[in-house]
């Protein structure tokens, strides 16, 4: 494919600070559905961009406890690598894989802030993230099928494939659903979210205030609107082209996911794991139907 | 935090900025520009976030964090 040689830094920081306002409002959206369900008013959408904002003039505190130079680097790290996916992904249409290595550097990362801060909910939190990593054959089993299918795995080369031969989601239901579910694991409040399960406070985020959370809720909203438009793209990448369609579409699926994280309850560590591959071999059941 | 700390911590905020600005006014190759946004991005907003922090805990600043707090929802 071609990469423009001299690319602007303006034009992509632009689609970065795009995505990551379209994001907030997105996860604003997400918890705003969610609370409707349960009854409750809930937050105004805006909230969660509030929320991130409000921390970066809230006081940062470090624990004793913690390994200063990690506690801040890794949370850097997370931010740096959904960047790094925006960048690949929607800005220049490339390899599917540097995104999937994204998310496997993400689960390393919440691992590192998690053990960071020395906070035995933090470090059950990072546990999880490695137990986690476990349950996501998602991750593998849908490149390997995407690409036994389209013979590629750039995205221009998928939506290519998509404009051609009809789209992915009507030929490989199952792995969109395995795609689903890998998108649903990094939702807020997600039954398959057991690293920041409530039980043990909030998992490996327990410790982090101020300047630092704002720039992990960074992150994380960029990692949210990453994903989906990863999902967008590789199933209904020949038939939703245009920003508008885009974000339509990302709605949607908020909505979606929504109400999947207000009426199931979080599932057992375990459990999470095994309904994920569950997930998986039922993609790769769908391929070797096909 | 001291003295110290914030006249640091507002220095690094533009040294670590400056190479964001420096992507946007030559003309970079792709990949400088995108080593530069992933390093770049997240460092400065971090310094930039404790330059913020810092700003804020004068009375005034103070108050307005009170409201964005405490909107009532």
């Amino acid at each position: 494919m071609y990469y423009p040689v001299n690319f602007n830094l303006i034009y992509i920081l632009l689609e970065i600070i795009t995505a990551f306002i379209f994001g907030g409002l997105l996860l604003g959206l997400h918890r705003k559905v969610m609370a409707r369900i349960q009854g409750r008013p809930g937050p105004p959408i805006v909230q969660h961009l509030l929320h991130t904002f409000k921390f970066y003039i809230k006081e940062l505190s470090i624990p004793n406890t913690s390994s200063m130079p990690l506690y801040v680097a890794i949370v850097l790290a997370m931010d740096a690598v959904w960047i790094l996916a925006l960048i690949v992904g929607p800005i220049l249409g490339g390899s599917f894989l540097i995104i999937i290595m994204c998310y496997a550097v993400h689960k390393v990362a919440e691992h590192g802030i998690g053990l960071a801060s020395g906070s035995p909910y933090t470090k059950l939190g990072s546990t999880r993230a490695v137990l986690s990593a476990t349950a996501e054959m998602p991750l593998i089993a849908v490149p390997a099928l995407v690409f036994f299918k389209t013979d590629t795995l750039l995205l221009d080369g998928i939506i290519n494939y998509q404009i051609v031969n009809g789209s992915l989601f009507t030929q490989l239901p199952l792995v969109a659903l395995a795609m689903f579910v890998l998108v649903l694991s990094k939702t807020p409040y997600s039954p398959f979210g057991i690293v920041w399960g409530k039980d043990i406070v909030s998992g490996y985020k327990t410790e982090h205030f101020g300047v630092i959370r704002g720039v992990m809720m960074m992150g994380e909203i960029l990692a949210f609107f990453a994903l989906l438009w990863c999902f967008i793209t590789i199933f209904f990448g020949g038939i939703i082209t245009a920003p508008l369609a885009y974000m339509v579409a990302m709605t949607g699926i908020t909505v979606i996911l929504a109400f999947i994280c207000a009426l199931t309850p979080m599932v057992a560590p375990y459990h999470a794991v095994m309904i994920q591959w569950i997930f998986a071999i039922l993609a790769v059941v769908n391929v070797l139907l096909i | 935090m001291g003295k110290e700390n914030e006249i640091k911590n507002k220095i690094l905020a533009i040294v670590t900025s400056i190479p964001l600005l420096l992507g946007i006014f030559l003309n970079l190759p792709l990949a400088v520009t995108i080593a530069i946004l992933v390093v770049f991005v997240p460092i400065s907003t971090y310094y930039v976030g404790l330059v913020l922090m810092a700003r804020a805990k004068n009375k005034e600043d103070e108050e307005k964090r009170k409201k964005i707090t405490f909107t009532g929802y």
